[in-house]
């Protein structure tokens, strides 16, 4: 049977992480147009921080002198993980602090090259920048090579009860997406938004209405990448162990998905094909879990289906699931509020939509 | 004669690569499609030849083989404009979308192609990962008075004439003059009468078919798994980089300079900096960066606004792209 709690945990702090790397990619694509194809190099260099940071700190307070890659170390971690609460918890602040900084600058190095050429060429720098960035921790010692990083130790490694640990960290990772969806929601709605929309429409006329096309764009990777970082280190000390092969270029098409399900340049759309997404993620591997020796595994059922979902929803209804909306600037909010609010003038409204739709004419 | 083996790996690695990533920068420059499905039809090539011999259990010819590979290829890059990127095109998406359509419909081919292996493997008891097709091939062959494998002089001999041919086919018929028209001016083109669908539709063809030939080149001397499309593309759009998307020459070039530094300086790399084999894709991105830093290409990839500090490049209209 199922467990309800185990489930809907698992299930909502998958889509709590992914749906963060979804806004940060619907900031850079559906936003400013920057088709960045390589957003699972900054959520790798995100998590790896996580778990160097976090590994070291412990060891070295309690005095051990392992290696942080070695099984010493991971037993000694296993004991000393839940013994201190406040260290815990400053551990995995700073952690996402410094996941952001190292991701983000990362990302600001990377966009030098990148925004230099068009979307094309800035797609396959970045792809390839991602798929290095793997090989070279395969081969990367200090954080344990192809094995990667293990024995993790989480924020709330001090709760005896496993499913009240789950539900802690749920309830952390959702108010970490609430945060960054509130940033977003007021960043696109903001003058600069409206400016990252005019880059996506038209580089070249921003650029001669004065807009630092580059500088702008650079910015924007900043602030992307660093989150992405954030969402990494979540995965991190969700998980307890990261490794180089989990972060492949298929993690970064997932997250594509998600944005062109949900649809591009509304951040509401990206939480909806977040959900969409993971919840198909996890039944796949639950599937895998509870029916083993299928025919066709059903990663393959769910990539294909991830696959198609971009071709159609391209094809049929480009705008997604969610259309983007106009932007909700101070004036607007003042002609919506006139328009719409109240229950009188949406019963007029409704009234006077009627009957011009009797009338054959259209309202408005 | 001893010839050396990473003289005799470049060599191999210059026709597999170019097969590969000629097609590559024709299907860019004609419908500016960046196409990232193309990882796909070297796959498809590649095995075609081997689920042909495991299914029949016999020793395939290889002039069966070849063919076989071409058409495989070409036809399901055929689909694959048909169904996605024509309509596309119809509609004048811009270049993200197509390339992220691109990147959708690599996905769905290679998880279904992926689900198909794992069918089939299961189903004749055999192990189709990490293979090479069964080819009707001697070994040595002696040409006057010198042994020479037969393999490389097949692979040799086949990149050159198919190249060859799309030469000929490029500069020679009126069709790929044609080809060639909607690749310099679409708008001259279409004026001119050259109907731009049966023009893309053949240059799929002949890309899907060329890739899938390089695929099947490839798995004549090294064991291949499905990821094998995967595991390439970098090295592929690395060579269609250097020629900058645009030319076919140049990214001859490329995958001569590409197949060159992970063949030969990887082992002086190795040999006087202590830098170890399994860096070897590095070389390639550190080309395609370097290309990038110091010669942007032009045109191509877009990019407008900060190539004005580039004297001397035309601004191309918006509506080319």
């Amino acid at each position: 049977m199922v467990d309800v709690v185990s489930f809907l945990s698992s299930w909502l702090t998958l889509f709590g992480i992914y749906a963060i790397l979804a806004l940060c990619l619907d900031m850079e694509v559906g936003y400013t147009g920057m088709a960045n194809t390589g957003l699972v190099s900054f959520f790798g260099i995100g998590s790896f921080v996580a778990g160097y940071i976090s590994l070291t700190v412990f060891l070295s307070f309690f005095g051990y002198s392992y290696p942080i890659y070695s099984l010493d170390a991971v037993i000694a971690i296993g004991k000393i993980s839940g013994s201190n609460p406040f260290l815990s918890i400053g551990v995995f602040l700073m952690s996402l602090v410094v996941a952001f900084v190292v991701s983000g600058t990362v990302g600001y190095l990377v966009s030098y090259p990148t925004l230099r050429v068009g979307p094309a060429f800035l797609g396959i720098t970045i792809l390839s920048f991602g798929e290095m960035l793997r090989i070279f921790m395969k081969h990367f010692t200090p954080t344990g090579g192809s094995y990667g990083l293990l024995g993790i130790p989480g924020p709330f490694g001090w709760v005896s009860e496993p499913s009240v640990k789950a539900v802690l960290f749920l309830a952390l990772t959702l108010a970490i997406l609430a945060t960054v969806y509130l940033y977003f929601q007021t960043l696109s709605n903001s003058p600069y938004g409206r400016m990252l929309r005019s880059i996506r429409e038209d580089e070249v006329a921003s650029l001669c209405m004065g807009k630092p096309v580059p500088r702008i764009k650079a910015q924007l990777l900043f602030v992307g990448s660093g989150i992405s970082g954030i969402a990494g280190s979540l995965l991190a000390f969700y998980q307890g162990s990261v490794s180089p092969d989990m972060f492949t270029t298929a993690v970064t098409f997932e997250v594509w998905s998600m944005v062109i399900l949900g649809g591009r340049g509304n951040n509401r759309g990206a939480l909806v094909g977040a959900a969409i997404i993971s919840l198909l993620g996890w039944s796949s591997s639950a599937l895998n879990f509870y029916l083993p020796g299928l025919v066709v595994d059903p990663n393959y059922i769910r990539w294909m289906l991830m696959g198609a979902v971009i071709v159609i929803i391209l094809l049929y209804q480009p705008k997604g699931l969610v259309p983007e909306k106009p932007v909700q600037t101070k004036a607007w909010s003042l002609f919506e509020t006139k328009e719409e609010k109240g229950i009188l003038r949406k019963a007029e409204t409704a009234v006077k939509r009627a009957f011009s739709w009797l009338a054959g004419r259209s309202y408005k | 004669m001893e010839i050396p083996v990473e003289l005799l790996n470049t060599i191999w690695y210059i026709c597999v690569y170019s097969l590969m990533a000629i097609p590559l920068t024709l299907s860019y420059r004609i419908s500016k499609v960046l196409n990232f499905a193309h990882g796909v039809y070297v796959t498809l090539g590649a095995y075609t030849a081997i689920l042909m011999s495991a299914a029949f259990g016999v020793k395939l010819s290889p002039f069966l083989a070849v063919p076989a590979a071409f058409l495989v290829g070409a036809s399901i890059s055929v689909l694959t404009d048909m169904m996605v990127f024509s309509p596309l095109i119809r509609r004048e998406s811009n270049p993200v979308t197509l390339m992220i359509a691109s990147m959708g419909a690599w996905i769905f081919i290679k998880n279904a192609f992926y689900a198909l292996v794992d069918i089939l493997q299961k189903r004749w008891m055999t192990s189709l990962f990490y293979t090479s097709p069964n080819i009707d091939l001697p070994a040595q062959v002696a040409i006057a008075g010198v042994e020479l494998n037969t393999r490389l002089l097949f692979v040799v001999s086949l990149s050159a004439i198919s190249l060859f041919l799309l030469g000929y086919f490029l500069t020679k018929t009126r069709l790929g003059m044609a080809l060639r028209a909607i690749a310099d001016n679409l708008d001259l083109a279409q004026i001119s009468g050259i109907s731009r669908e049966r023009v893309m539709l053949i240059t799929w063809l002949v890309s899907g078919g060329l890739a899938a030939l390089g695929g099947f080149a490839l798995s004549l001397f090294t064991y291949v798994s499905p990821e094998l499309g995967d595991q390439m593309i970098l090295q592929v759009f690395a060579c269609s980089v250097i020629g900058g998307l645009t030319s076919i020459p140049l990214t001859f070039v490329g995958a001569v300079i590409i197949s060159s530094s992970e063949n030969i300086l990887i082992v002086f790399l190795y040999r006087y900096l202590g830098i170890e084999l399994s860096f070897r894709p590095f070389l390639s991105f550190f080309a395609l960066l370097s290309v990038i830093l110091i010669r942007p290409p032009a045109g191509a990839g877009g990019g407008l606004p900060y190539r004005f500090h580039l004297r001397g490049l035309s601004i191309q209209k918006k509506s080319d792209s």
